[in-house]
């Protein structure tokens, strides 16, 4: 994953990501939204073909990478308790 | 979040996902698709075909052969230390040896790893006339299928929570809808019309058109997932889905890393 | 009924996909060929007293002729690979008579004769599929075409008027009526027209004579001297009489017969005595005017009443009685096949023998030599003009285009290209009426198979049962007529009320009741006393017995209904299923007979077994039967708009597929094959009979009906990646080079080594890296464009100048062949042979994956075609519940306005099968119905409607909209981007005009034409329209002496510009200009005229 920072102003950042694709973006931007200080958080791909992501974020309270990094949080606990509740159903099944 | 398990035999493994939303379900599906690691031959070194079959077509021949793949003890050829792509921690070398008259079948590539094998001897890979040879070494690695479809560990697909609401007020038990369903979802007892099956329910509405008063309705619950996985036999479906969780764990931390890093 | 497609499985069980081909390649060989000779005779010397006499001719058997003289077998493979041509040697026994005694005849060998495959003199005739393999040959080959000079060629039949037969129309440009009649004898095509001028006048104008003759002299000279006969001649009517009042008065003064032939005399032989021209005048009478009703004396009488009836149709015409006759009526026409043709060429080129053999003879004589045939005769000659005509395709009569290369891009395309029938009219007219589909194509040629553009309606193909008649005896036919009590008549008076018998034109007598008479005719054929060629009908309107037993018509067969009841029953359709009757059993007892044009005009054929009531004559064998073999692939083409269904057909013959097995033994210059060919799901019956199976030419696909992201609009696809991951759509393109050591005469020649660096025109060595000793590349190693696949050297040109430094003896220079420039692969195959001359020979072929990328295009079997717009990942793609994605997504818009209904159907269909595990039958008019479908595919738990709920796989929620999704076969069409593909900034100019080069292979530039020169002017772009024209083009600066205006040149040795006529010290400028316009100076010069310039200072 290589990211390059596009524009940067005040609480306006556009990325470009390169080497991820929908699995990655489309809900980092949805968990972004329940963000109440998230006021644009949206991607597009440069060109279908190339796996190559502009991501566009504008905050109103927090700094966008506090919005990102809260997010990403929130979505790694969400993943660990499927994990969780996954294996737990797993071994009830045997 | 909540997981209910529906069915899990072989390949096939069914659940229930609920108290999610649809980019959360989509991602998971997309993971199980595009990033859980499995292995397939990458690389094939000819010694001799004698055989009518191009080494370009039987190389991509190969490379479709699902194997069986270990949880763990192998690493990306691109995160290997060795630099090489062939060091036994990064790949597996099958050899086929073969004479014909014959046909080779992947229960005929010996693996330099017993864990990394097809999942079936007998899919044919080529036929040899008499007095034809093959020879050649295939070099198995890890891969996503966001690379190549030979890595493609499952099929994935989900469905919103079908919900049926009968309004028994309109409802005249004509069974209309009953003959309507292409599913058998719904059932006339006792004049009674009553849902039998709500998960064959596929939300095509069939019911809804059919009816003459308005009194069925359908509907997707966008918070409940009906999980379909059929693993294609290089790992077993709830692994497919432990390991699509595991990798997406991953990629939301290395990238936040990598935004930190900016 | 039970369904009669048994039957026509029989038809192609028995004669197989190219039967006319064979028939009349067959028919030539062992009838033709004799004739040609009995025809000719013998060869009448100058010499006094010596003949030469024919006899019979032979035809060995195919061999080839080695530079050691040897004469090995020749197989057609091999004559592929060494680019001989397949043919075998003809003997003739000649006989020489001197002064009346003949000697001993001997055999001579006359030239080659090339040979069809599969014919009866062809090697592989009887093979079995394993003797086919053994020799190289694809067992499902269909065979019906030649090699020559190792390339297959194809004689594509020929659409022609048909001969002997009177056709009236109005000549538009003269606005005066004609009947014009191909009269044809012996291969001599004499065009006779009756024309009635202003007035009335008639007119006759035939070969030999120039100019026209008048009518009445004409009859007065075939013999009937009185008016009263001329007119009985012509007609009983009393109108048409006054009509003729003008013709008699005007030839009032050629009263007798003799006055008639002097008159004509003096057209033909001018000047001669009258003895000579009485004399002339019946000769040409006799041999140009209607050949072929005789050409002899006695002859002369039916001519008369021939032509009286073609002015009796004329002044008809101009009355109004009677329609101009319809030109494109297939009654009206016939077909040329290779037989005929190859007839027509080997009676030409056996003639120049003959005429070459007699000059040889004569030769011998003057110089008194003895006479020996086998040295006079030079088979050369034959073997080169035959040959020449095939490869060429010019055969003698200015027609072009007559034997082609043939198809083999798949199965299909090949069988396709030998059932088609070729119009020789101009392909730059509008030929409305030739162009449009005629009713009497029903069951002859497909109404929906045409090609679109310039060729549209010009070249046609054949319906799936349609024969072509290959002719048989009139004498026959003539005998059973009279035992029927038709009379022959010698006097026109004889006519009255009664019904005239004609055979092929030619009026053999009368009788009384003509529809009993073809009645009985009719019986006689179905109980096998009469050839089943024979075709007869009796026509109302003009009270005649049409009996025709030419070759060339199309036939198509039909079952007998006699008194409401088809001959073909439940019974007999069972029994020809379990094999126990053959098509040509049902032939026989009269269940099945042909119909051609003329009888099937009087038949009343049911479509349908329900149909058939007690006034049905015949019952159509199977609707299927009206479409040809492409057209007949397309499932549920009954519901497609026609036009679609013209497109599917057309394209099915540019899918890539496999179109034969022996790739491993052929050396196509170019060819493809596909990597996973599959078997459509949904099938039409024709597939069996026809062999697709086995030789199919795409895949079954899973298709989406919706609009997803846009990159599939105005016809893209977009495509799974994940499809094409698994080996969908791949393809291998092959092409071969080829190389020979060819020996100039003077004693050099080329030479296969590996260039050394000192040869001219070397290039880097990184290009000659992957050959081997012998020149010549090594095999399975990459290649790619402009790398050398044969080295080769050749002895300096001839016209070179000898450089300062050099010798002579000059530098060989380098011929290598190379990969073109666009391309690259894989080297496949080496071929090292000889040719016959003893040089060496090389093919080198080269394969190319070609795996779908965006460009691509393929299309389905309903004329929906499309290239890839964009490939997809799989996880974006859109979902059903169960994980099913689509292969492809094609747009909605694609379907309204083209309405392709049949394609919908496929779908489901497809989808029905798909999950059933089973072929369905989509035959067009015999398929499963659209009820049937719906009602199987919600018993498979899908919505009846073919819809199914999807989720979109980019954001995962559910798309409001079911989608349509069902499972298609897909054909990958030839047309690759890689082949296409093409950029040009600077590059190769032409020599001539300094301008770029045309064409991809070439390096080309793209031309700025007219219309896009008037955009920039219409922007007022000046200077770009002159970079686009001048500087990126031909831009000279060419040196202008001021003085005298002339082209002056640099000397390099002075370093002073210098013109020729002033001096040195003249001024000269520079000036721009094109070099197309110093062109335009030189070709003035060239013409002797001195352009100057006229400089002036640049403002």
């Amino acid at each position: 994953m290589e990211i390059e920072v596009v524009k940067k102003e005040k609480n306006d950042l556009t990325l470009r990501i390169e080497g991820e694709t929908h699995t990655l973006m489309n809900l980092l931007c949805s968990e972004l939204y329940a963000d109440d200080s998230v006021k644009v958080a949206s991607y597009t791909l440069e060109h279908p073909l190339t796996r190559v992501v502009l991501f566009h974020l504008k905050t109103a309270g927090k700094s966008p990478e506090k919005a990102l990094s809260s997010a990403t949080d929130r979505i790694v606990e969400k993943l660990e308790e499927l994990k969780k509740e996954f294996q737990t159903k797993l071994k009830r099944r045997e | 979040m909540e997981v209910e398990l529906i069915k899990h035999d072989g390949a096939e493994l069914h659940f229930i996902l609920s108290d999610a939303t649809p980019a959360l379900a989509n991602t998971l599906r997309r993971a199980m698709l595009e990033e859980v690691p499995v292995m397939a031959i990458d690389e094939v070194e000819f010694v001799r075909n004698d055989s009518a079959m191009y080494d370009e077509v039987l190389a991509h021949r190969l490379a479709m052969i699902p194997l069986k793949t270990p949880l763990r003890g192998y690493v990306f050829p691109d995160e290997c230390k060795c630099g090489t792509g062939r060091c036994p921690k990064c790949s597996v070398e099958l050899t086929l040896k073969a004479e014909g008259p014959a046909t080779v079948l992947s229960g005929d590539l010996k693996s330099s790893d017993e864990q990394v094998k097809p999942i079936s001897p007998s899919i044919p890979i080529l036929r040899l006339l008499d007095g034809q040879k093959l020879e050649l070494v295939a070099i198995a690695r890890l891969g996503r299928g966001k690379e190549h479809a030979k890595w493609q560990t499952a099929a994935v697909g989900y469905k919103y929570m079908p919900v049926i609401k009968i309004d028994e007020q309109k409802c005249t038990a004509c069974g209309k809808c009953v003959e309507a369903c292409p599913r058998g979802v719904l059932k006339l007892e006792n004049k009674e019309l009553k849902v039998e099956d709500v998960l064959s329910c596929t939300l095509c509405k069939a019911c809804v058109e059919a009816c003459p008063t308005e009194a069925i309705e359908v509907s997707g619950d966008p918070s409940k997932f009906v999980f379909k996985v059929e693993s294609t036999g290089g790992l077993p479906p709830d692994q497919i889905v432990l390991l699509a969780i595991e990798s997406l764990v991953k990629k939301f931390g290395d990238f936040v890393k990598a935004v930190k890093r900016l | 009924m039970k369904d009669t497609w048994p039957c026509v499985e029989a038809f192609f069980k028995e004669k197989g996909l190219v039967r006319q081909h064979l028939d009349s390649y067959n028919d030539f060989i062992e009838r033709g060929l004799q004739q040609v000779i009995d025809e000719i005779g013998g060869i009448d010397l100058d010499v006094e007293g010596v003949r030469v006499e024919f006899g019979r001719v032979r035809l060995g058997e195919p061999v080839s002729h080695e530079a050691d003289g040897s004469t090995p077998d020749l197989w057609p493979n091999e004559a592929r690979l060494r680019n001989l041509s397949y043919t075998a040697p003809l003997y003739l026994e000649m006989s020489l008579v001197i002064h009346g005694e003949k000697l001993p005849p001997e055999e001579v060998y006359i030239g080659e004769l090339p040979i069809m495959l599969k014919s009866k003199i062809c090697r592989l005739y009887g093979c079995s599929e394993e003797e086919l393999i053994q020799h190289g040959e694809d067992p499902l080959d269909p065979g019906g075409y030649f090699i020559i000079n190792g390339s297959e060629r194809v004689i594509v039949a020929q659409e022609d008027l048909a001969s002997n037969t009177v056709l009236v129309e109005l000549d538009e440009r003269v606005g005066t009526e004609v009947a014009k009649v191909f009269s044809s004898h012996r291969g001599f095509r004499a065009f006779v027209v009756v024309e009635r001028k202003r007035e009335g006048l008639l007119r006759i104008s035939f070969p030999a004579i120039p100019g026209q003759v008048p009518f009445v002299i004409i009859m007065r000279a075939l013999g009937l001297e009185s008016d009263k006969e001329i007119v009985e001649a012509v007609s009983e009517r009393e109108e048409i009489f006054k009509e003729l009042m003008e013709n008699l008065q005007e030839a009032a003064e050629i009263k007798t017969r003799e006055d008639a032939l002097d008159f004509i005399g003096k057209r033909v032989a001018i000047g001669q005595p009258k003895d000579y021209r009485l004399q002339r005048a019946q000769e040409v009478l006799d041999k140009y005017l209607l050949p072929h009703i005789g050409t002899t004396p006695d002859a002369r009488l039916n001519k008369a009443y021939y032509l009286g009836r073609m002015a009796e149709q004329v002044i008809e015409l101009a009355r109004g009685e009677r329609a101009p006759d319809d030109k494109d009526h297939y009654a009206n026409k016939r077909l040329k096949l290779a037989g005929d043709l190859l007839e027509n060429i080997f009676r030409l080129a056996f003639l120049n023998l003959v005429k070459d053999i007699k000059y040889q003879l004569e030769r011998a004589v003057t110089r008194g030599r003895e006479l020996q045939l086998k040295n006079a005769t030079r088979a050369d000659v034959l073997t080169e003009r035959i040959r020449h005509a095939l490869a060429t395709g010019n055969w003698p009569g200015g027609r072009t285009g007559i034997s082609q290369l043939l198809d083999r891009t798949n199965y299909i395309a090949t069988v396709s290209h030998l059932r088609r029938v070729v119009s020789p009219l101009s392909r730059s007219q509008p030929h409305f009426e030739a162009r449009d589909l005629h009713s009497t194509h029903w069951g002859k040629i497909c109404p929906a198979e045409t090609p679109e553009g310039p060729n549209c309606g010009l070249v046609k193909n054949l319906a799936l049962t349609a024969e072509i008649s290959i002719g048989t005896s009139e004498e026959k036919v003539e005998k059973v007529l009279h035992r029927l009590g038709v009379k022959k008549i010698t006097k026109s008076s004889e006519r009255k009320g009664k019904t005239a018998v004609y055979i092929n034109g030619r009026l053999v007598g009368i009788t009384d009741n003509g529809v009993e008479l073809a009645r009985k005719i009719r019986e006689y054929r179905r109980k096998g006393e009469l050839d089943e060629q024979v075709n007869v009908t009796y026509k109302v309107d003009t009270d005649e017995v049409k009996i025709n037993t030419d070759a060339g018509r199309i036939r198509r067969p039909v079952i007998v209904v006699e008194n409401g009841k088809p001959a073909l029953t439940d019974e007999i359709i069972e029994q020809v299923e379990r094999g126990e009757l053959t098509w040509n059993d049902l032939i026989k007892r009269g269940i099945v007979e042909y119909l051609d044009a003329d009888e099937e005009e009087n038949a009343y054929i049911a479509v349908y077994p329900e149909e058939v009531t007690p006034a049905h004559t015949h019952l159509e064998l199977h609707p299927l039967t009206i479409l040809g073999v492409s057209a007949a692939l397309v499932p549920y083409a009954e519901h497609n708009q026609s036009p679609r269904n013209t497109y599917g057909a057309n394209m099915a013959k540019q899918a890539l597929g496999l179109g034969f097995t022996n790739l491993h033994t052929r050396v196509d210059t170019r060819g493809h094959f596909y990597h996973y060919p599959q078997v459509p799901l949904v099938k039409t019956k024709i597939m069996d009979v026809l062999g697709f199976d086995k030789r199919p030419a795409g895949q079954n696909l899973v298709v989406a009906i919706a609009t997803y992201g846009g990159y599939n609009m105005e016809d893209a696809i977009i495509i799974n990646r994940a499809t094409i991951d698994r080996g969908t759509g791949r393809t291998t393109f092959y092409r071969t080079y080829e190389a020979e050591e060819i020996r100039y005469p003077g004693g050099q020649f080329d030479k296969f080594e590996i260039p050394s660096e000192e040869i001219r025109g070397y290039a880097d060595a990184s290009f000659y890296r992957n050959l081997g000793e012998d020149g010549v590349i090594e095999v399975e190693r990459e290649v790619k464009g402009e790398d050398v696949l044969i080295g080769k050297t050749s002895p300096p040109r001839f016209l070179e100048e000898i450089g300062e430094l050099a010798a002579a003896g000059e530098k060989r220079r380098e011929s290598s062949v190379r990969v073109r420039p666009n391309e690259q692969g894989i080297s496949d195959m080496v071929l090292k042979t000889t040719t016959p001359d003893g040089t060496n020979f090389v093919k080198v072929r080269v394969r190319d994956l070609r795996i779908p990328e965006l460009g691509d295009k393929f299309a389905s079997r309903h004329g929906q075609k499309g290239v890839i717009g964009l490939i997809l990942d799989a996880a974006d793609m859109p979902f059903t519940e169960d994980g099913l994605i689509p292969d492809i997504i094609i747009n909605p818009h694609a379907i309204p306005s083209r309405m392709s209904v049949g394609m919908l159907l496929e779908m489901i269909a497809g989808k029905v099968g798909a999950m059933l595990g089973k072929r369905m039958d989509g035959t067009t008019f015999s398929n499963v119905p659209e009820r049937e479908l719906r009602r199987m595919l919600k018993e498979l738990g899908f919505k009846h409607t073919g819809k199914e709920v999807m989720y979109n796989g980019i954001t995962g929620e559910l798309i409001p909209v079911d989608i349509f999704i069902g499972v298609c076969y897909y054909q990958k069409l030839h047309h690759m981007v890689q082949d296409k593909i093409h950029a040009r900034a600077h590059g190769p100019i032409q020599v001539l005009t300094h301008q770029p080069t045309e064409g991809r292979a070439r390096e080309g530039g793209l031309r700025f034409g007219e219309m896009e020169r008037d955009c920039l002017i219409g922007h007022g772009a000046a200077m770009l329209l002159k970079e686009r024209l001048l500087d990126a083009s031909d831009l000279y600066r060419a040196l202008v002496c001021g003085k005298c205006g002339n082209l002056a040149y640099y000397d390099v040795k002075k370093d002073t510009p210098v013109c020729r006529l002033c001096g040195e010290e003249s001024d000269i400028h520079e000036v721009e200009m094109s070099y197309a316009f110093k062109l335009l100076l030189d070709e003035l010069k060239s013409m002797g005229l001195m352009p100057r310039i006229k400089t002036r200072e640049r403002v």
